[in-house]
């Protein structure tokens, strides 16, 4: 199942920090419980080892957090 | 003001929150402008000013205000922890940390996004003192970026979730593509 949730523009940049991190918090309920959200980074080539070495983590609760990770990287 | 002063006193930051300029309760926010600027500094900053109204009481009263306030209470709690539970809305310790997250409501849909990510650069300078506030704030409105500003100003948070992909939210480096809408 896929659902776009919404849709978040967002220039990464090349002056990132370590621990600087972008959340969001999802306040609807999603159904079922194994559903798939997919995150589409549109971003210039620069700043794609920033999203190579960024950690993407989810949760339901707020306090136990799973690793995901990134999948599919395609070039225009 | 009233945000302020109370966020001052519990020697708190404020939480920063990006709207998609929809009020809430309509009507201008009370410090706006010039007028809002001057009343903010009357109520903040620490100055000493004269009773103005003669008669009422005497001339040699001082009005302290919140900074004042605020430096009072934390060098107190300093001398003697257990006046600590006598005033528990007052942080003596803070975590840095906190300081640089802003969170901005979505637009269509139901989600709230947060970030750390740093939108008004390294503050240049931090003080020890609250009186110091007002000087310290105007000393990092002199050295601050513009682009900066316009990013903040224009490109803030809440563009990232307004649900028009033509706009975007960007941090405070993005010098290059300013021109870029």
């Amino acid at each position: 199942m896929s659902e776009t949730v919404n849709r978040i523009t967002s220039q990464l940049t090349a002056a990132a920090r370590r621990g600087e991190y972008i959340m969001l918090d999802v306040l609807s309920a999603i159904f079922p419980q194994d559903a798939e959200i997919e995150l589409v980074f549109l971003i210039p080539r620069t700043s794609e080892q920033i999203l190579r070495k960024s950690v993407f983590q989810s949760s339901v609760d707020g306090e136990y957090w799973v690793r995901r990770s990134l999948e599919y990287v395609f070039h225009t | 003001m009233a945000d302020n002063y109370f966020t001052i006193l519990g020697n708190q930051v404020p939480e920063i929150w990006f709207d998609h300029g929809i009020e809430l309760g309509g009507g201008v926010p009370f410090t706006v402008g010039q007028q809002g600027h001057e009343h903010n500094q009357r109520h903040i900053v620490s100055t000493y000013i004269l009773n103005p109204r003669p008669g009422y009481c005497d001339y040699t009263t001082f009005q302290k205000r919140a900074c004042t306030y605020l430096d009072r209470l934390v060098s107190i709690m300093h001398v003697n922890s257990q006046l600590m539970e006598a005033h528990p809305f007052v942080r003596a310790t803070t975590n840095i940390a906190q300081w640089y997250i802003n969170r901005t409501p979505c637009l269509t849909s139901l989600c709230l996004l947060e970030t750390n990510v740093h939108l008004l650069g390294d503050q240049p300078h931090r003080g020890h003192v609250a009186a110091d506030l007002v000087a310290r704030e105007e000393e990092y409105s002199r050295v601050m970026d513009p682009s900066t500003v316009f990013n903040y100003s224009y490109y803030s948070l809440s563009r990232a979730v307004d649900g028009i992909p033509a706009t975007e939210f960007r941090g405070f480096f993005r010098k290059l593509n300013i021109t870029h809408v």
